[in-house]
């Protein structure tokens, strides 16, 4: 994708007018950015070219000596995807395609969901304590995923009991996709909850006012004020909890990580890292293929991404 | 331009964030509110803070994991003290992961900072550049690592342009107890440019375009119109970008445990928690002494960026 746009770099430069912008305009600066721009890319180039080599050039030298002996293939997409080829698993990767969108999908839209929901309650439901808890939710995002995993495993495991009371009940989920989402929902919602939050309290106040003259309750002012304005900010952050969902390990390895039935691709990607040796040839087209989700998401919607995650948070 | 200067900077531009509003709290509101903000809440306490809390109780105990809690014995403080005096992975882990914030905070930072300012006023409209910083970000770790063990691997792209791949002589990247933790931290730059990039592009589109413009009529240079004008206005994409490097640079875990799982050089105390509670081992509060200590060092940054905001609101 780079490549393609690579040609377009020399597009000409906008004409400045201002001494300000003069001053920072230098043909070495450019050059500096451009270069940099190019060593970015320099990594994920050499996995494209890679995937696309045959097994022996792969094993034998480096994707930069492709171009001195131009062998390229799809076999090794068909390979990962279709047949149970040694480390990759006997259905492919599909089957751990669908489990990571399986577990991304809901977590992103819980985690929107319940936090636009709080955010609006929180910015135009005045109460006394609503800036406590507004902070809280920044405090939150101090707690390390590390402190709760063990005992919120348990909790899945056996339910809590307190004096022969149950707090929480045995949920039955250890194994299945539903505790490898929980967790992604209940610890992304302070930070949703807490971008959701600045953009919903700068949402113009008077329409708020005129919804409420009109008689509408909190219900209609939600579904038709404020989801419809706010769709901007919560594009662009459920493209975040896209991304970070998408791309965990650590609850992976945590929730789901006894069984392939429930592994996500990135659990599979760091277990195929450690049989490196075996089936070094399925590596590079395994981890494009688990690319191609999160870029497609990610630079279709990127328009919204730069509109709306901080609208309204900047005055 | 350190994290701490920029708190400060940032606290310095608080404006009111919510005014009074006018209309009345009915039973209604009450009970939305309770719903919508009470019920997430419940939640949350229930699967984060309890746990979180049961992990600082089981920090003070000797656990195996195995058989029912009622093995668990007390052991007071003994685990803190044998971290601190004999785990021989705690010092490396603690100045991996300082090494990891500092470096953050004072080069890749401030790096994504300085080319989102550039590319927002000197190459608008050329998606590459957008392109090629953005896409780090959407690779997970899992795949960064593999993508970077091409360039890094003993016969990898930079031993080969050095001319050297020879499994007894190059320059092991990765191997190297001293070289690799530099190693680890551009590859974790390379994504994490990305991000602050991408956060300040947006963040700058949002910025009123006439304080560029009066800045520039009053013959501003654009560093002097950058740290007086653009900085200070940009407060709230300051905090998360503060956040997020703090946080990502403290709990980093899965760069190091695709690479090697976290040894030989590459301690961090994420790693460590992870090993102990959940690896072979399961001393389980050990562990969580761990997992206790890294939550207070992340804590911290936030306390005192609260703090500073209160001292500020009264």
């Amino acid at each position: 994708m780079s490549l393609l746009s690579a040609s377009r770099k020399k597009s000409p430069k906008p004409v400045t007018s201002h001494g300000a912008e003069r001053a920072f305009t230098s043909p070495i600066s450019s050059i500096v950015v451009t270069v940099i721009a190019l060593l970015w890319t320099i990594p994920t180039f050499g996995l494209v070219v890679t995937s696309f080599r045959k097994k022996e050039d792969i094993l034998s030298d480096g994707w930069w000596n492709a171009f001195l002996h131009p062998h390229f293939t799809f076999d090794n997409f068909h390979a990962v995807l279709f047949s149970a080829s040694g480390s990759i698993g006997a259905q492919g990767l599909i089957p751990f395609a669908m489990n990571s969108l399986a577990i991304t999908i809901p977590a992103v839209v819980l985690s929107v969901g319940i936090g636009l929901m709080a955010a609006y309650a929180l910015s135009w439901i005045p109460f006394r304590y609503s800036d406590h808890i507004f902070y809280g939710l920044f405090a939150l995002q101090g707690v390390p995923l590390q402190l709760s995993l063990l005992p919120l495993l348990t909790f899945f495991a056996t339910g809590v009991k307190l004096f022969g009371h149950t707090i929480f009940p045995q949920l039955h989920i250890v194994g299945t996709l539903a505790s490898v989402w929980l967790p992604h929902v209940m610890f992304g919602l302070p930070l949703v909850t807490y971008l959701l939050h600045n953009f919903v309290s700068t949402l113009p106040r008077e329409i708020m006012e005129a919804a409420r003259v009109d008689g509408a309750n909190h219900f209609e002012t939600f579904r038709r004020i404020v989801l419809p304005l706010s769709t901007p900010a919560i594009a662009s952050i459920a493209i975040f909890q896209f991304l970070w969902i998408w791309n965990d390990l650590l609850v992976a390895l945590v929730f789901a990580g006894g069984t392939d039935k429930v592994a996500p691709l990135t659990l599979h990607l760091s277990n195929l890292g450690g049989n490196l040796g075996s089936h070094w040839e399925n590596v590079a087209p395994a981890a494009l293929f688990s690319i191609i989700i999160p870029l497609i998401v990610f630079f279709s919607l990127q328009r919204y991404f730069v509109r709306g995650l901080l609208a309204g948070s900047v005055k | 331009m350190t994290s701490s200067t920029t708190t400060k900077t940032a606290a310095a531009e608080v404006t009111p964030r919510r005014r009074r509003r006018g209309h009345s709290f009915t039973k209604t509101d009450r009970a939305v509110l309770a719903g919508l903000v009470g019920g997430p809440t419940l939640l949350h306490v229930l699967l984060v803070w309890i746990p979180a809390f049961c992990t600082v109780a089981l920090s003070f105990t000797y656990w195996d994991g195995i058989g029912g809690l009622d093995q668990i014995h007390w052991v007071g403080l003994k685990n803190y003290q044998q971290i601190f005096t004999i785990y021989q992975d705690f010092r490396p882990a603690v100045r991996n992961n300082v090494l990891w914030l500092g470096f953050f905070a004072l080069i890749a930072t401030p790096l994504g900072v300085i080319l989102a300012y550039y590319i927002d006023k000197e190459l608008k409209g050329t998606k590459f550049f957008q392109t090629a910083f953005y896409l780090p970000m959407v690779l997970s770790l899992a795949v960064t690592g593999i993508v970077w063990d091409y360039i890094f691997r003993t016969n990898g792209f930079v031993n080969s342009v050095m001319g050297d791949t020879s499994a007894q002589t190059a320059t092991s990247w990765f191997g190297d107890p001293n070289k690799n933790i530099w190693i680890v931290l551009l590859i974790a730059s390379w994504r994490h440019i990305g991000y602050v990039m991408l956060l300040y592009l947006a963040g700058m589109k949002s910025v009123d375009p006439s304080l560029h413009e009066a800045a520039a009529i009053d013959g501003a240079t654009a560093w002097y119109t950058f740290r007086k004008v653009i900085f200070p206005s940009l407060r709230p994409v300051n905090v998360i970008i503060i956040v997020i490097t703090v946080i990502d640079s403290l709990r980093a875990f899965d760069l190091v445990y695709i690479i090697n799982r976290g040894r030989n050089g590459l301690q961090l105390l994420g790693v460590l928690v992870y090993d102990n509670i959940f690896g072979e081992a399961t001393r389980i509060g050990w562990g969580s002494a761990l997992a206790t200590i890294l939550f207070a060092l992340s804590i911290v940054p936030i306390m005192l960026y609260l703090y500073q905001t209160f001292k500020r609101d009264n």
